[in-house]
């Protein structure tokens, strides 16, 4: 049942990871920002014509738009772990 | 900020607060974290009406985040997750029957709160005790190991019915069992959330653990693999009726998707026994919001 844990091979220092993490997001709200005032606001108005017209169109697209972003969210947030060396992480097996 | 499908203005800086809280968690314990994000959102200002639906839509998008995390990993178990979808839509559809049959007596509600509350107290309890019992057992045999499973009975007994057919998951290191014992886990857990409302991830990452014998690790992500399916279907039944802003959602989903990262890399900081620890405080804030509910302090 228990299955072993690999040996720690990569030591990140505390302090180099806490200024990436604090790097990753602020560079995140900045793209977040830019995102949401502009893709976000430029959606708003048609999704609202749509939704008064036809629900079940409105109920597919706004399933589609978010597995999207999910996608899309997903690559941004992971290059910028990989970018900011955030990623050696994930190499760092459960220890505590 | 205007939202102008749900005809409110709510700031969004809070929606995404909310976002990245219960992304932490989702990444982390595999939940999906509706308990929590549905009270915050109405308080924020949401409309009742678009509470549940617009946090299923921003659930499924956090939830693929985490997913996909998990997956690099190795934390995610795609065959035992497709096999345990069947058996929760089933279950999720017998306990939406469960409740409509319910609802033509009096107070419903206060008999599924009260269902709600032993079953999170449960949960609790048991994870707690196990949890604490499987950290001593590491300390003391001095076992370096990333899980240890304190309490496998269940496990053992679950693994020794031989009803056919029979599916190996080497993925979560199970050599047999019945399919049956899978899609009944499935199928008990769907229809909790089909009567509960909400809850699913509390009650299914601990059966995955105690009940199929999963690794931690290999149940949370397995289950954030099942929370996309679930909450995808919810988000399309909601949003047919019109209870999803889905600007709302996206704005959440922002905040989400890096505190699901950030959970989900968490989780490889920590050992099977300290994460389901930490996972036991959690049913115990489900149990504070429905009593709220009930004691009508809070209306979500």
């Amino acid at each position: 049942m228990p299955d072993k844990t690999e040996k720690d091979q990569t030591q990140v220092p505390f302090g180099e990871l806490l200024r990436n993490f604090v790097i990753e997001l602020i560079v995140y709200g900045i793209l977040i920002a830019i995102y949401f005032y502009v893709a976000l606001r430029f959606l708003a108005n048609p999704l609202a014509a749509l939704f008064g017209n036809n629900l079940a169109a409105y109920a597919v697209i706004s399933l589609g738009l978010i597995v999207v972003q999910a996608v899309f969210l997903e690559f941004v947030t992971s290059l910028l772990f990989d970018y900011l060396g955030l990623h050696r992480l994930s190499s760092r097996p459960g220890k505590h | 900020m205007e939202f102008p499908i749900a005809g409110v203005t709510v700031d969004p800086i809070a929606l995404m607060v909310i976002g990245f809280i219960v992304g932490v968690l989702g990444g982390f314990f595999g939940v999906g974290g509706g308990f929590l994000a549905a009270p915050f959102m109405f308080w924020i200002g949401v409309p009742m009406n678009f509470v549940v639906g617009t946090d299923l839509a921003h659930m499924t998008g956090k939830s693929i985040v985490a997913f996909k995390r998990h997956r690099a990993l190795g934390h995610v178990d795609m065959k035992l997750g497709a096999l345990m979808i069947l058996g929760t839509m089933v279950g999720v559809e017998i306990g939406a029957q469960v409740i409509e049959h319910l609802e033509a007596r009096q107070s419903v509600d206060m008999v599924i709160g009260i269902i709600y509350i032993v079953i999170l107290a449960l949960v609790t309890m048991f994870t707690a005790y196990e949890a604490v019992r499987s950290l001593r057992m590491m300390q003391s045999d001095q076992i370096d190991v990333k899980d240890v499973i304190g309490f496998q009975g269940i496990a053992k007994r679950i693994s020794s019915i031989r009803i056919p057919p029979m599916i190996s998951f080497p993925a979560s290191g199970i050599k047999e069992i019945s399919v049956w014992m899978v899609v009944g886990v499935g199928l008990f857990t769907g229809v909790l959330s089909g009567m509960l409302g909400v809850g699913g991830g509390f009650v299914r990452m601990p059966m995955l653990v105690y009940v199929l014998g999963i690794p931690t690790h290999v149940a949370v992500g397995t289950d954030l693999f099942e929370i996309i399916f679930s909450a995808g279907y919810g988000t399309l039944t909601h949003a047919i009726k019109g209870n999803v802003d889905i600007i709302m959602a996206l704005a959440m989903h922002t905040g989400a998707a890096i505190g699901a990262q950030i959970g989900a890399v968490s989780t490889q900081y920590f050992t099977g026994p300290r994460i389901r620890l930490f996972f036991s405080f959690l049913p115990l804030i489900g149990i504070l919001m429905v009593v709220l509910r009930l004691t009508g302090v809070i209306a979500v």
